[in-house]
This record gives structure tokens, C-alpha cells and sequence, in this order.
């Protein structure tokens, strides 16, 4: 118990020192010793480059990577698959054809729509998914194979859309990548009420998913209606993955990884896993933020490229290391 | 045991039927393509003139020899090259979702057309194409063989699909990254990470097609030892085939044709995956019939796709990767649900 206190309090720690890091590089860079002063009491030269572009930028890469780890740990938990994750699974990619759709069918469609036609394009392609794979369903390895397969040709479907409607071409291809520039504070209630939401009944479920791991009949004999569980789960994983896609873009492998970096940390209860997987991805996804501004200034490299040169070899570590083939 | 019917040398009747249409499919496709949807005013008659009385003042006729004629040529060495680099592919890995797309070696080469041609290492850039896109498609491929278990006996099938799609998105990711660094232009990036074939020159004929051939040469001489590969690799070894020697050579040519395609064209996506199931579905399971109709078949289908990419948003050009890639992946889909059916 303490060290699971300890680890979440460093992590907490971490993401503090990182977030300061975060606030104060870039074009015009704000020394730490004054970055205090101008968030407490203002001042002169830096209180509008970091209130209107560094904090909210800070928060939305937080709150999109908490929100992405924790759809990642209750897909593992319920499909009970370490190489799952909503963006393996198409959920991702699903969310992001929605939405190029929409800004395409539709120009002037108001910013509040964009999170509910991401989600319904992330259930879409769930159900999708589990009609594809309804004889597969328990083996890992070939759900995660359709996932791709359905990810592969959402992807080309968008190219296709971007072909035929070139002119939105510039903002759709940056926003695909996964990228958190230019995000402000109209792009903070887009995701902030969802993790709100959701978070309480992630809680909620994490008890169960502890019995889960113990197979379901198991489950099924010690009270957990399994299928309505499993239901319940995947609808949360999938409305936290469209609210992260919908400000975001679909930003890759955070859900893979953080999961797993959790449950190396913290064992495999699921409630001290929360915090910790939470933590990791807004660590996960600020890191490589600041990562993709510092790296070539002046150039931005949208952080979801930076996020799949850390996700995509984990990847291939877990396929050479999983057994059960 | 079950019974194993040797191919024989001779073609069936169906088979026979399609080796005579083939080729005259390709003749007509390489027409349409020459003429189809052009900004300029072109029709079959001016096709036809040309063929009997070419005339240096006509515009027609310059138009059809040196816009259209080179690009019809690029699109059926990449088609051509691209389809056997599948077949073979699928022949050494035993493994029907196996092709240059799914394994990541297209991007490979891909990745290293993009740090040749935007110039950040310069070293790189002072090297010839052919051979940094071939050390890249061969980097790639030699990733993905160890990743994916290919050097122990038993391949998994799904395990290497999934090392390849994760080095495909690894090498995507760092191809966007490096032609973000040089170049904004989105519109360019994404042309060029579909495959297109847009605006080639009789350059780029001239540096894809020998390699090509080559390649093509080679996996026909190939086809006797993956004829023996498919009863199996243990099989193989106790008929007198040599296995290192089928997978030297076939990695080689995978490698050649796929670099010789990725320089000209970019990373046109699936064409290795589609065409040698269409080639087994029409000539049969034997390799010495399948190269020459994969490579027939690949060409009319990146003719096909190239002449529809061009008429998706007429007059403005399209990059002819779209079309094969929607088609493809869907192809895919089926291909790993049926694969997933028959494994146990």
C-alpha cells in the first residue's frame, strides 16, 4: 500500500516537473524562477504567451493522455489482452473517419458536435469490430490482427475523403497525427467533462474487473453479471478514446503503453491502478508535446509522431515476447 | 496424410484461356490509360495515328510521347514489380496476408526515399537512389524476419502481420516526421506517402526498369524452389531444395523489386497483397505460372487504378496509392478474417 502511495506521489511529482518544463520552453522561453511570479501575480511580458498558448496546451496534453491510458487499461481489463488498446482496435480510427466526414459533409458544423460524432464513430466501429471477430473474440492475437485490419481501411477511407476534398487537406492531416498545437481554452470542455464523468464509473467498475481477471466463470460465480460488465467497460473506454480523438486527433500507442508501464509499477488491482495509469499517460503525452517543440525549433512535429517512436517498438517488444500464440 | 497433387508443367484449360487474355487485357488497359481523361483533347484515333503516321507537329501525338507514354511505363514496371514482390513474399512465408504493405518494407524504402530526397543527412542525399531505397526496403525486411519469428521453424502467421504493421506505423511516423522538418507543403507529403505516379519522366522509366526485369528474372527462376517451399520447409529439405538459398534469393528480389517501385512512385499501398490471390485464383497454385500472370495482372491493375485515380477530381490529378488502398485494405480484412477461420 504505501509503495503504491509512493509511486503515485513521485509520478505526481514527475508530471509537476515536467508540466514546468513544459510552461516555460519554447519560442520565447519564461526562466522557472518567474514562471511562479507570473502564474501567482502576474507579469509584464510572459502572462499572454502563457495563458492563452502554454497552459491550456499543458492541460488539454494531460488531460487527453490521462483520458487515452485510462481507455487503454479497461479495454485490457475487459478483453483481458495485452495487445489491445482503442487504437489497436480501430475505436481510434473509426472516430477519426466520423469526424473528417463531418468537417467535410458539413464546414460550419459547431465545435460542440465534434465529440459526440467522434464518439458515435468509435461505437460504430466497435460494434464493427466485435461482429468481425464475434469467433475470435478469445484469442488475442487475432482480435488485435482484425483490429488492424479495420484500422488499415478506416485510414484509407480518410485518405480517400482527403483525396476527393483536397482543400481541408492542410488542418485534417496535421489534426490526424495527433497533434496538441494550437489547442486553447474553447477545446478544454470538450474532453474535461467527459474524464469527469467517466472516472467515477471507471472506479466503479475496477472491482469487478478484478474478478474478471480471474476468468468469468469464476466472475460469473462470485456475482459479476460478466456481459453486462463487459458491456459497460467497452461503452466507457470507447466515449473516453472519442473525447480524446475529438480534440486531439487520433494520437497512438498511449493506451497501449501506459497500461502496461501502470501494472509493472502498481500489480494488477485495478483501483491503485487508476491514479497511476492516469498520471503515466498525462506524463506520456505531455513528454512528448514538449519533445516534438524543443526538439528542431522552429519547427512542430505533431506528438504523435514522438509518441510512435516509443509506442511502435513497445509494440514489437510485447509481440516477441507474448507466448500464447 | 493428405494427398498432394503435384502442379504439372502444362496449364489447364482455364488457366491457358487467361494466359491468351491477359496480356491482351494489358494492351487494352495500357491503351485506356494512354488516352483516358486527359486535360488535353485525346482519343483512341489519335492513339491510332500515332501508330501509323506519327507527326512531330501534331500535340496530340507529343502529349501521348512524352507525358503519357512514360507514365503508363512507370505504372506497369511498379504494378508489375510490386505484385511479384508479393507473390514471392507470400511463397517464402507460406503466409497469404504477406506483401511489401503489410510487412513494413515498403515504408522502409519509403523512409529512405524521404531522408535521400529532403536532404537531412547529407551523405545520404550524395548516394544513388536505387541503392538508399534498397538498403532501407532491406533493413525493413530484415527487421521484420527476426521480429516476426522467420528464423526459427514454425512461423506464426499472425505474429509476423502484427511486427510488420507496427514497423510500418514506426516507419509512416518517422517519414511524416522527416518530411514535416524539410517541407510544409502537406498536400505534397501526402500525394507523395500515398504513391503517385503523376509526373514522371522517362528518368524515372530509365531507373526503375532494369532493376524490374531483373527482379522479374529472377523470381521466375525462383519458381521451381518455391513450388517445393509450399509442401513445406521440412518437405522442401528432404527433396533436395535448398531453403537458405530460396530465401537469399527471394529476399533479394522482394527487396529489388520493392526499392526499383518505392523510387519511382512512392509506397503505393496493397497491389502485393491483391494480385497473387486474383493470379492463384486464375492460373493455379503453381509459382512458374503465377509470376508471369502476377506480374501481367499487377500491371493492368495499377494502369486500371492510375487511369481512376485520374478521374476521381478531374482535371486535377489524384495520387493512384488512394484507389489501391481503399481497395486493398477492405481486401485485407477479408483475407486475415478467413486466415483467422482456418487457423485453429
Amino acid at each position: 500500500m504505501t509503495r503504491r502511495l509512493t509511486i503515485t506521489a513521485a509520478l505526481g511529482l514527475a508530471l509537476l516537473a515536467l508540466a514546468a518544463w513544459h510552461l516555460s520552453a519554447g519560442a520565447v522561453s519564461i526562466p522557472l524562477t518567474e514562471l511562479w511570479q507570473t502564474l501567482t501575480r502576474g507579469h509584464a511580458d510572459y502572462d499572454f504567451i502563457l495563458w492563452n498558448y502554454r497552459l491550456p496546451r499543458l492541460l488539454i496534453a494531460a488531460l487527453v493522455g490521462a483520458a487515452l491510458a485510462l481507455a487503454g487499461l479497461l479495454v485490457q481489463g475487459v478483453v483481458r489482452n495485452p495487445l489491445a488498446s482503442p487504437d489497436i482496435l480501430g475505436v481510434s480510427g473509426g472516430a477519426s473517419l466520423a469526424v473528417v466526414a463531418l468537417s467535410i459533409g458539413w464546414r460550419q458544423a459547431p465545435v460542440a458536435l465534434i465529440p459526440p460524432v467522434a464518439l458515435a464513430g468509435g461505437f460504430a466501429s466497435l460494434g464493427l469490430l466485435l461482429w468481425l471477430a464475434r469467433a475470435v473474440w478469445h484469442r488475442p492475437a487475432a482480435l488485435a490482427l482484425i483490429g488492424i485490419a479495420l484500422s488499415a481501411l478506416f485510414a484509407a477511407a480518410i485518405d480517400f475523403l482527403l483525396t476527393l476534398y483536397p482543400l481541408e487537406i492542410n488542418a485534417a492531416l496535421l489534426w490526424l497525427t495527433g497533434s496538441v498545437w494550437g489547442r486553447n481554452w474553447s477545446h478544454l470542455p470538450l474532453i474535461l467533462p467527459w474524464l469527469l464523468a467517466l472516472l467515477p464509473v471507471a472506479c466503479y467498475l475496477a472491482y469487478q474487473l478484478d474478478l474478471l481477471t480471474l476468468g468469468d466463470d469464476t466472475a460469473t460465480s462470485l456475482g459479476t453479471r460478466v456481459d453486462r460488465l463487459r458491456l459497460v467497460a467497452l461503452l466507457t473506454a470507447v466515449a473516453l478514446t472519442g473525447a480524446a480523438v475529438a480534440v486531439c486527433g487520433a494520437i497512438g500507442f498511449v493506451g497501449l503503453v501506459a497500461p502496461h508501464m501502470a501494472r509493472f509499477l502498481a500489480g494488477h488491482r485495478h483501483l491503485p491502478l487508476i491514479p497511476v495509469c492516469l498520471l503515466l499517460g498525462a506524463l506520456l503525452l505531455v513528454a512528448a508535446d514538449l519533445f516534438a517543440r524543443i526538439l528542431m525549433p522552429p519547427l512542430e512535429l505533431p506528438a504523435g509522431i514522438v509518441i510512435a517512436f516509443l509506442g511502435a517498438p513497445y509494440f514489437i517488444f510485447l509481440i516477441t515476447r507474448y507466448r500464447h500464440w | 496424410m493428405a494427398t498432394f497433387a503435384w502442379p504439372s508443367p502444362r496449364l489447364g484449360p482455364t488457366a491457358g484461356w487467361w494466359f491468351a487474355a491477359l496480356p491482351a487485357l494489358l494492351v487494352l488497359t495500357f491503351g485506356l490509360s494512354l488516352v483516358g481523361f486527359s486535360s488535353f483533347d485525346l482519343g483512341w484515333h489519335d492513339l491510332w495515328t500515332l501508330l501509323v503516321a506519327f507527326d512531330a507537329d501534331n500535340l496530340s501525338h507529343q502529349v501521348l510521347l512524352t507525358l503519357r507514354l512514360p507514365r503508363a511505363m512507370v505504372a506497369m514496371c511498379v504494378g508489375a514489380g510490386l505484385a511479384v514482390a508479393g507473390l514471392v513474399m507470400q511463397g517464402m512465408t507460406r503466409n497469404p496476408l504477406a506483401s511489401p504493405t503489410v510487412f513494413g518494407v515498403s515504408s522502409g524504402a519509403a523512409l529512405a526515399f524521404a531522408v535521400s530526397a529532403t536532404g537531412l543527412v547529407a551523405w545520404v542525399s550524395a548516394l544513388p537512389l536505387m541503392l538508399v531505397t534498397f538498403c532501407g526496403a532491406g533493413l525493413a525486411g530484415l527487421l521484420v524476419f527476426f521480429l516476426g519469428g522467420l528464423h526459427r521453424a514454425p512461423i506464426n502467421p499472425v505474429r509476423i502481420v502484427l511486427a510488420g504493421v507496427a514497423l510500418n506505423f514506426l516507419f509512416l511516423s518517422m517519414t511524416r516526421g522527416a518530411v514535416i522538418l524539410a517541407d510544409e507543403n502537406a498536400f505534397g507529403v501526402f500525394h507523395w506517402l500515398t504513391g503517385s505516379i503523376g509526373n514522371v519522366t522517362y528518368a524515372e522509366v530509365r531507373l526503375a526498369a532494369p532493376w524490374t526485369v531483373l527482379g522479374l528474372a529472377l523470381a521466375a527462376w525462383l519458381g521451381h524452389d518455391l513450388n517445393l517451399l509450399r509442401l513445406g520447409e521440412e518437405r522442401m529439405h528432404n527433396l533436395g531444395g535448398g531453403l537458405a538459398r530460396v530465401r537469399w534469393l527471394g529476399s533479394l528480389v522482394v527487396i529489388l523489386l520493392v526499392a526499383a517501385a518505392v523510387s519511382v512512385a512512392g509506397p503505393i499501398g496493397f497491389v502485393g497483397l491483391i494480385v497473387p490471390h486474383i493470379g492463384r485464383a486464375l492460373v493455379g497454385q503453381d509459382y512458374r505460372h503465377l509470376v508471369p500472370a502476377c506480374a501481367l495482372a499487377g500491371a493492368i491493375l495499377i494502369l486500371l487504378a492510375d487511369t481512376l485515380a485520374r478521374g476521381l477530381r478531374f482535371p486535377d490529378e489524384s495520387p493512384v496509392g488512394v484507389v489501391t488502398t481503399l481497395l486493398g485494405a477492405g481486401f485485407f480484412l477479408f483475407l486475415a478474417r478467413r486466415q483467422l477461420a482456418e487457423a485453429p
